[in-house]
């Protein structure tokens, strides 16, 4: 699927979503078609960064090359699983501490990059609002409790507290995007 | 156990984070889609990313058996208490049984 097309998609959805708001809260049409362009333009702007012209056939047949090996190794042998598990997971701290140490030599050298002054932050709530319905996307509220460490401990005890909390934040972030939306359409 | 590790990853990538603006300009690390890529690049040039590369395909080698294992895992236990169809934990059970 073409970038042009996914965009297309894009506006369509919105529209659809955006049509019945404009009718509840009677905003101008420049105003939805701003917030519609501005919407697809930054997809298909993330969506060409992302791929950055690797074919398509190569990233799907790293992804599911992947996907069988890691499907091979649980059905292979669990405890092997498990191990490389342990393996990756301490591969990503030690990574994660080299970031952070590169980042203290950098700081010793005295180059720092960026200005942490919040000089030309935005005061328009609009903007806050739309940075808190991209957050809510980031990292689902509802994989984070299904991953819950508890989990492996014991998973037919704490299922039903994991689906009870995954409706509550669910609730939650369905309520927090509704008026995420109302907040864009009415800042004027 | 866990709490002192989730609240270790907890401050470690915010520490990583913070690393991050302090080695790329605000205005490339909130554009680009590969941060981890253009940090290395800025640390050590092309040896970096390559580096970097590598730690990040690791890293979703990792996400993705960690989410096989759980979420196999918890269907197994979901079909056990009945908020599922009762298949998987057979499946479970004749794997084990064998």
């Amino acid at each position: 699927m073409t970038l042009h097309r996914i965009q297309q998609r894009w506006r369509i959805h919105l529209s659809s979503t955006l049509a019945y708001r404009v009718q509840r809260r009677s905003a101008t049409s420049s105003e939805v078609r701003e917030t519609l362009d501005s919407i697809s333009t930054r997809t298909s702007a993330y969506l060409s960064s992302y791929c950055r012209g690797v074919p398509t056939a190569a990233i799907k047949g790293v992804a599911i090359t992947s996907l069988l090996l890691v499907s091979g190794l649980q059905a292979w042998s669990t405890k092997a699983g498990t191990r490389a598990q342990i393996a990756t997971t301490a591969f990503k701290v030690i990574a994660i501490v080299a970031v952070f140490v590169a980042g203290l030599v950098y700081l010793g050298l005295g180059k720092i990059a960026s200005s942490f002054s919040f000089e030309g932050s935005t005061h328009n709530a609009t903007g806050y609002a739309l940075a808190l319905f991209s957050a809510l996307w980031v990292s689902p509220p509802s994989s984070a409790s299904l991953l819950h460490p508890r989990a492996f401990l014991s998973p037919p005890t704490f299922l039903t507290r994991i689906l009870s909390h995954r409706r509550m934040t669910v609730s939650i972030k369905q309520t927090m995007s509704r008026e995420t939306v109302n907040l864009v359409l009415c800042r004027k | 156990m866990i709490n002192i590790s989730l609240a270790t990853i907890v401050v470690l990538f915010l520490l990583a984070n913070v690393a991050y603006f302090i080695v790329l300009p605000f205005e490339v690390a909130t554009a680009t889609s590969t941060i981890a890529l253009d940090y290395g690049r800025q640390i050590a040039g092309p040896v970096g990313a390559l580096f970097f590369a590598l730690i990040v395909g690791i890293s979703c080698l990792g996400a993705l058996n960690s989410s096989l294992y759980t979420s196999s895992r918890l269907v197994v236990a979901a079909g056990e208490q009945g908020f599922l169809p009762r298949v998987s934990p057979i499946l479970f059970l004749l794997r084990t049984a064998s």
